[in-house]
């Protein structure tokens, strides 16, 4: 029974050794599943049926598959009856091979009721047609006569295995997990035909299968930029759903082109007292306790969270300073940019111009920092991290205040941290890594439970709030002052934050 | 006349190709190499899953950090573009007359300019073409969207423009709902859906569906199970399966939260489940010596329970003392290893776009990166500072440390196939893994990657690791997996 076995039982002498009575119980099992469905059950029950099921079937495929020697274990069946078998695998390898190639020819002449796309299904196409064609001939031409052959009990086997995957999807309602049956089904259908063909055959349809996998393998290493084109054309058209499915997206360009420095976020969580007066706590990703050990159950989660913090790093290149717009004479003129008149308007150093007026009397002044670039200090995130950022608010509003856990959540304001290296001379020279200006906080945003960005045309959304030391060794950290911290300026001397006038 | 006889070199190299072609992929071989991957593998994807259940709702919950709602949204419209196959747009021979006549005029105004398409099918159409470009100074038939038939259709390609700034992509919506969708889609993707090749992600995970607390506890519960039994090698080809579904429904779910380990581990499974990874150093070896010794009892107490006739049953024969080989063995340590080779050069090659790899402080980066390295301890701080007292020594050995990862990944595809050079490169890939896991904190990663490493080992070398590491439990597999066995004729024939 198991894969070391070297003698095959006897299913006239053990009825569990024969694949059949497996595959016959994971009908019965998937059948009911299938009924229930129909009846509209709960999930759980359908799935008390299902997964007994499919463990019964894979037990099957797994005896059938395991036995050794030419012998079937359908030794003895009536001629007429391994007739019928074999023309029920010569209808289903005929039928694979018809409506796989129909499916290619009009998905390649454009037919839009074709789910698939053309690259894809060509791929399809190779690896399946060709054994299906093959097996159906043999089959065919195999119909009278003989007992049945330990290849043709194998290839009914896995087509029943397949066919059982097929019956399930109806019990099945969670899309997703449709697809993954759906695709074992197809696994099934292209195995069975390879155990009919003869073995040069199913060994250049094997070494196929093989080139296209690698193929897709470095497709994918070369679908990072810069890559080529054909790479990309590769990708999209043909290996995308492949290469997803099997999670084989990976480029592996680690530590490419150089190590970079690790992120953080930094959450202000604004919670409402029963007064309704505004409370804030902060919550960082990852967390470290006093002794700068990070606050997590295992070393792995900590490595996670950091992939986390890591997926927002991603932004778009932008021009912080000027906007090419129409100057309404059919030319063009560059213009101070929005995002920099706003963010230059609330700084300290700002001195409008003649009839310009300045920020409005009390409002928060943030200076720039004076040792990074000014476009590196202006970083807006592509969509797909404003989803994640929305996504994470909303994770983390959920959280309750430490000490007053009926406090309402209000909002949280994020900041992406960026922790820069100590260069090998600063660290040389005993600077510690820990300095708070080693850290370079963009505001990310205010966001409410629902994930819904509330303060769209701050000055300072995207923006670098700096933390800076002055000549007393104090850190300012701008960002505590943006999110209403308080305690915003570092003692030199007990190095604890403290409160501080706002020096506006 | 035969190809061989008209060019005999030629036939003889298709000849030695495909057969070279056969030997490394179709050549029976030991599976133990492939148990021992297993076993270690198993184990650290146990922790791996095991390590979840402190953080399952936070990662993979209705509210986790990337939350379902989110996650289906990306699952069903994540769009994917793609360039045209031809990579420019072929204008279509002019229909009747008057096209004729208008491609004519518009070259002959505008030479070498393309003309823009569909073309003009009467008076009406061209004036509004040139009404558009006049006033938006842009033709709007960018992406050849028709000529608007109905009020509504040219209303339409107005109201586009002056949101998006720039003409619409055919076809026109059919109702107000269908262009509702469509600027929602824009607002959401910052792309236009009629220009996406595609919509939508192509993965699965339980994590989609099962969202109740308790549910998750239970699906989770089993999937731990499962994976332990795959690490024990017990059932191994169901529950190799099993461990790889439970594996990828996490990855699917939470793609934010995965790093190296989890690429290293899909690969790895993906693998182990092609092959036959419980064929040695397994409890089903166990049970089939067990098996072998039993069989008539058991199956004479089955018979006797179900009242059936009494027949003779002789017990079964003992699998052999080694593994036997096999060809599926062979096949599924070739995918390894090839896949491994991959992904050093591809790990290597990437380098060298970087600056800091020629210049030899990439690896500053990296040993003083305050999450990663292990800088809270002062120690350590101190031992970089007494190394940088000597810049000589310091620099060296941070550009060594550079040129020598770039050596092993760059040269591991070459090298490791060699029998003069493949301890070397195993060597250097213990070197360079066991630093990853102390500097970088990788520890599971690391530890990953001297699996998949393992791929190049012989046989031998596998029973020699599994004999050192046999203390630890002799029940776990029968000791002929690890009794020192002098190589076989098809060792010999995997030539690594």
């Amino acid at each position: 029974m198991t894969s070391g076995t070297h003698q095959t039982d006897n299913a006239r002498e053990w009825a569990l050794a024969s694949p059949w009575l497996w595959i016959a119980l994971s009908f019965v099992l998937i059948a009911l599943a299938v009924i229930l469905r129909l009846l509209d059950r709960v999930w759980q029950v359908e799935w008390a049926l299902l997964f007994p099921g499919f463990l019964a079937g894979a037990t099957g495929v797994w005896i059938g598959l395991s036995r050794r020697g030419p012998d079937s274990s359908l030794e003895g069946l009536l001629p007429a009856r391994r007739a019928l078998l074999l023309l029920g695998l010569a209808m289903l390898f005929g039928g694979v091979f018809l409506a796989l190639t129909a499916c290619t020819i009009l998905s390649i002449a454009g037919n839009s009721r074709i789910p698939w796309k053309p690259g894809s299904l060509v791929v399809v196409w190779i690896i399946a047609a060709p054994a299906s064609a093959a097996a159906f001939r043999i089959a065919w031409r195999n119909l009278s006569g003989g007992q049945v052959r330990r290849a043709e009990e194998t290839a009914a086997l896995l087509a029943s295995a397949g066919l059982l995957c097929v019956l399930a999807c109806w019990a099945i309602e969670w899309d997703t997990i449709q697809l993954l049956i759906g695709s074992l089904a197809f696994v099934a259908f292209v195995a069975s035909p390879l155990m009919l063909v003869t073995q040069p055959v199913r060994r250049a349809i094997v070494s196929i299968i093989v080139l296209i996998h690698f193929g897709g393998i470095i497709t994918a290493v070369l679908a990072t930029p810069p890559m080529p084109w054909i790479s990309g054309q590769l990708w999209t058209r043909i290996y995308r759903p492949y290469l997803e499915f099997m999670y084989l997206v990976n480029a592996y360009h680690y530590y490419s082109p150089e190590p970079g420095p690790a992120s953080y976020l930094w959450f202000r969580l604004i919670y409402l007292d029963e007064n309704g007066d505004k409370h804030g706590e902060w919550y960082k990703v990852p967390e470290f306790d006093e002794r700068e050990r990070p606050k997590t159950s295992t070393s792995l989660e900590y490595n996670r969270l950091l992939a986390l913090t890591e997926n927002i790093s991603h932004a778009n290149p932008v021009s912080t300073s000027f906007d090419v717009v129409p100057d309404g004479k059919g030319k063009t003129k560059m213009v101070l940019s929005s995002a920099f008149e706003q963010r230059l308007k609330y700084s300290p150093s700002f001195e409008p111009a003649i009839g310009k007026q300045g920020p409005p009397a009390g409002s928060l002044l943030i200076p720039f920092h004076p040792l990074v670039a000014q476009p590196q200090q202006y970083m807006v995130p592509g969509q797909p991290v404003k989803e994640l950022i929305s996504s994470y608010a909303k994770h983390a509003t959920r959280r309750r205040h430490s000490e007053h856990p009926e406090w309402q959540i209000h909002s949280a304001k994020i900041y992406k941290v960026k922790h820069i290296i100590t260069q090998e001379g600063p660290f040389m020279k005993g600077y510690d890594p820990r300095e708070p200006y080693f850290y370079l906080p963009y505001y990310f945003g205010q966001y409410d439970p629902d994930g819904k960005l509330l303060d769209p045309n701050s000055p300072f959304l995207y923006w670098l709030v700096p933390i800076l030391e002055d000549g007393h060794k104090r850190n300012y950290d701008y960002a505590r002052r943006h999110a209403d911290d308080p305690r915003w300026v570092r003692d030199p001397v007990t190095k604890e934050w403290i409160e501080w006038p706002d020096p506006n | 006349m035969k190809k061989s006889e008209a060019n005999p070199t030629a036939a003889k190299l298709d000849e030695r190709m495909l057969r070279a072609w056969n030997g490394f992929w179709y050549t029976p071989a030991d599976p133990t190499v492939l148990g021992l991957i297993r076993l270690c593998c198993g184990l650290i994807t146990l922790y791996t899953v095991m390590a979840y259940s402190f953080n399952l709702e936070d990662f993979f919950g209705e509210h986790a950090w990337w939350s379902l709602e989110d996650a289906r949204k990306q699952l069903n419209e994540k769009p994917y573009t793609v360039h045209a196959l031809r990579g420019y747009d072929l204008a279509p021979a002019p229909v009747g007359p008057y096209q004729t006549e208008h491609v004519r005029e518009f070259e002959a105004r505008f030479p070498g300019q393309p003309v823009p398409w569909p073309y003009p099918s009467n008076v009406q159409d061209l004036r509004f073409a040139q009404d558009f470009e006049e006033q938006y100074g842009v033709d709007f038939r960018v992406f050849h969207l028709p000529f608007p038939e109905t009020e509504e259709q040219r209303a339409y390609v107005y109201r586009y423009m002056n949101k998006r700034k720039q003409p619409p992509p055919p076809p026109y919506p059919r109702d107000a709902d269908e262009e509702k969708r469509i600027d929602d889609y824009i607002r959401h993707y910052e792309i236009d859906p009629r220009l996406v090749y595609h919509q939508g992600k192509t993965i699965w995970s339980l994590w989609f569906h099962i969202t109740d607390p308790l549910w998750m506890r239970v699906v989770h519960t089993l999937i731990v199970m499962s994976t332990f039994l795959f690490t024990i090698g017990c059932g191994t080809r169901i529950t190799a399966v099993l461990t790889w579904i439970g594996n990828l429904s996490y990855i699917h779910r939470a793609e934010m939260v995965l790093f190296g380990v989890d690429t290293m581990m899909t690969i790895l499974l993906l693998y182990l489940m092609i092959g036959p990874s419980g064929a040695a150093v397994s409890v089903d070896r166990h049970i089939a010596r067990w098996w072998s010794e039993n069989r008539a009892r058991i199956i004479g107490r089955w018979r006797s329970f179900w009242r059936l006739p009494a027949i003779d049953i002789a017990n079964g024969v003992a699998p052999p003392e080694l593994p036997e080989p096999s060809i599926s063995a062979n096949f599924a340590m070739r995918l390894l290893q090839v896949h491994v080779c991959i992904i050093y050069l591809a790990a290597g090659l990437s380098k060298l776009l970087g600056p800091a790899w020629w210049n030899g402080t990439a690896v500053w980066n990296v040993i003083a990166n305050y999450e990663f390295a292990p800088m809270q301890w002062t120690m350590y701080n101190e031992f970089l500072r007494l190394l940088g007292r000597n810049q000589l020594v310091f620099s060296t050995l941070l550009t060594g440390a550079c040129y020598f990862t770039l050596f092993f990944e760059i040269g591991y595809p070459f090298l490791i196939w060699r029998p003069a050079t493949r301890w070397l490169i195993l060597g250097m890939a213990i070197v360079l893994h066991a630093l990853i896991g102390l500097f970088m904190g990788l520890k599971t990663f690391s530890l990953m990657m001297l699996v998949m490493n393992m791929a190049f080992l012989k046989p031998e070398e596998a029973r020699w690791l599994i004999r050192k590491g046999a203390g630890f439990g002799n029940w776990l597999w029968p000791p002929a997996d690890k009794a020192p066995e002098t190589t076989t004729a098809i060792t010999a024939a995997r030539g690594t």
